[in-house]
């Protein structure tokens, strides 16, 4: 705004004066021609002066005849002019001179035998007059647009931030002890909307995060006093009265037992929260997915004789680079067994199929087995620490393997997708990046 | 070369199909996956028909991993993998589509029911009709085939 009036005054102003100038000018030279010509023509030029041309005010005119050798020194004393403005002239251009108010233009005019300085005066009404209206509208305009611009545009900014304001004022509301509140969301469209449901979206994590949290110590403090309780009741038991030696046998021995449960936890829980740090490195190799299967399966064999493992390979690709995943040995194994071995364990030993594939990115391991299944409302839990879904009362197990297996799988940047129907089985899908490995490597 | 046509629903029994050829067919394979649907009624959808945003609208990244599963297992069979898209229900214009595309055999599923969506139909009628070569396939699928996870299903199926 600002610089647009400035701009208009000043080609304003320029405009004026060389107007105003030309102006002066032109009555400078018919000023001479009245003086110098011959009667009946000055007469003509009088009277255009007098009828056709605007009286000025202060207007007023200057003859001087320019000879060899005049230096115009009191002339210029006599119009306080400076010396420059009639030399100007006597060389043969237009003068111009601004004295306050007072506007001189000045022009060389050739007689038939002499030459001479017509210069003609008068006070500039445009500039004293005009431009200081000019002046006054264009600031007035400028503070009222200003004005006009800064209240819109704090009424604009507040009506569109205002839905900003209300997500704040509502988030701030929300805390710890109130975190089953939520931001109202509208059916709308909109950037806004879609902030609010986000917020929504991280609040449903918070607080499921919140929950596991409790559920977990509470699972934990369960799962660990169990033995401890059966341990001391026993071992009360035991000291009561005299006992046998083959009844004190019988105690130590389910002490042993439930001690030795109380350590397998211990130990997983331990395992758990290492493979839950995501900084801590784990020497990582390069492995062969249908390497680690076989190792698995050897593993199971062990542990569990009657199983009825059978690994599927019939859609692996030919070329072996397609079946190079990078990870630690250790940790996938136990992530791949334990998912191996819970599918023998809840279907009671039917056939588990373990497949193998590959796409040109991803290496795939897909555990099938036809066991007892996971209640569909269930599924969102089984990966908080000690879950155990309803279902499975009879099989011995403390809820510690799927989580640890989805902590291992994300280490290595994979992905674990269970799909299951109650009662009719359990389908778990581990999905590995390929590790692309150079050329040479082909055995 | 073998030309071969799977009619398809995009669910994993394509691909099985797909899988029983490469396993049994002694040759190179160039297949072509038939999605059948008919066309919408609006003007502006017929305008701007194209085929390819017909398949892309229905395809899932799960049944294109599928198909990159079954090319990497048979690199040497598994010449190319194709679209189609079947618009018209007559055996006469199947018979068209086959021949235009040079097809030796179609592929279909014993006592299978097409997973339809949107405006899919089943052209397993138009196709016994048109009289090209069929090779029915008895897959012995379980009873009910698990559609969550398309990979999975295949893998172990």
């Amino acid at each position: 705004m600002v610089v647009l009036s400035l701009t208009v005054y000043y080609f304003v102003t320029r405009y004026t004066f060389t107007d105003f100038y030309r102006r002066l000018e032109t009555r400078a030279m018919l000023a001479a021609r009245i003086t110098l010509e011959n009667e009946s023509s000055s007469n003509a030029y009088r009277e255009i002066r007098e009828q056709i041309l605007e009286k000025l005010p202060q207007e007023k005119d200057y003859l001087f005849a320019i000879e060899p050798g005049k230096t115009f020194l009191e002339e210029s004393r006599e119009l306080n002019l400076p010396v420059s403005f009639f030399t100007n002239i006597v060389n043969g251009n237009v003068s111009e001179y601004q004295k306050d108010n007072v506007f001189f233009a000045g022009a060389k005019y050739d007689d038939d035998t002499k030459s001479y300085i017509t210069i003609a005066s008068a006070e500039n009404y445009y500039y004293s007059n005009h431009l200081v209206t000019l002046k006054r509208i264009l600031l007035v305009a400028v503070i009222f647009v200003s004005v006009l611009v800064f209240s819109a545009s704090i009424v604009f900014s507040r009506y569109v931030f205002y839905p900003v304001s209300q997500i704040t004022s509502q988030v701030k509301e929300i805390g710890t002890q109130n975190l089953h509140l939520r931001l109202n969301s509208t059916s709308q469209n909109d950037a806004i909307n879609e902030l609010k449901n986000t917020f929504n979206n991280m609040l449903d994590r918070l607080e499921t995060s919140f929950a596991t949290q409790n559920n977990f110590i509470s699972n934990a403090s369960h799962e660990l006093g169990t033995p401890l309780t059966v341990i001391i009741g026993e071992a009360e038991v035991a000291l009561s009265k005299e006992r046998t030696t083959a009844e004190y046998k019988e105690a130590l021995t389910t002490v042993l037992h439930e001690a030795e449960r109380l350590e397998r936890i211990t130990k997983s829980l331990l395992f758990l929260a290492q493979t839950g740090f995501d900084g801590k490195k784990q020497k990582m190799e390069i492995l062969r997915a249908d390497q680690l299967l076989w190792d698995v399966k050897e593993t199971i064999d062990r542990l569990n004789p009657k199983n009825k493992v059978f690994i599927d390979l019939s859609l692996i690709p030919d070329n072996p680079l397609k079946l190079k995943i990078r990870g630690n040995a250790q940790l996938l194994h136990l992530a791949v067994s334990n998912i191996v071995n819970n599918a023998c364990k809840y279907s009671s030993n039917q056939p588990v199929q373990v497949s193998l594939a590959t796409t040109n990115n991803q290496v795939i391991i897909v555990v099938k087995d036809n066991g007892i299944g996971i209640p569909e409302g269930e599924l969102d839990y089984i990966y908080d620490p000690f879950f155990r879904a309803s279902n499975t009362k009879n099989f011995e197990g403390y809820g510690i393997g799927l989580p640890l297996a989805r902590n291992i799988m994300r280490q290595h940047l994979g992905e674990i997708v269970v799909t299951s129907i109650h009662g009719q089985g359990t389908t778990v899908r581990l999905t590995f990046p390929l590790e692309i490995v150079a050329g040479y490597f082909i055995s | 070369m073998r030309t071969i046509l799977i009619p398809t629903d995009f669910t994993s029994v394509p691909l099985l199909l797909l899988k029983h050829a490469a396993t049994s067919m002694n040759e190179e394979l160039d297949v072509i996956f038939m999605y059948s649907t008919t066309l919408s009624d609006s003007i502006t959808d017929l305008l701007f028909y194209s085929p390819k945003k017909i398949i892309a609208k229905v395809i899932s990244q799960d049944f294109s991993e599928g198909c990159i599963i079954m090319q990497n297992r048979y690199p040497d069979k598994i010449q190319s993998i194709r679209y189609e898209v079947f618009t018209s229900a007559h055996a006469n214009s199947f018979a068209m589509l086959a021949q235009a595309n040079n097809v030796d055999e179609v592929l279909l599923p014993m006592d299978y029911n097409f997973h339809l969506k949107h405006l899919a139909f089943d052209p397993t009628r138009y196709i016994i009709r048109s009289g090209v070569p069929v090779l029915e396939v008895d897959l012995r699928l379980p009873v009910r085939i698990s559609e969550h996870d398309l990979i999975a299903s295949l893998m172990t199926n």
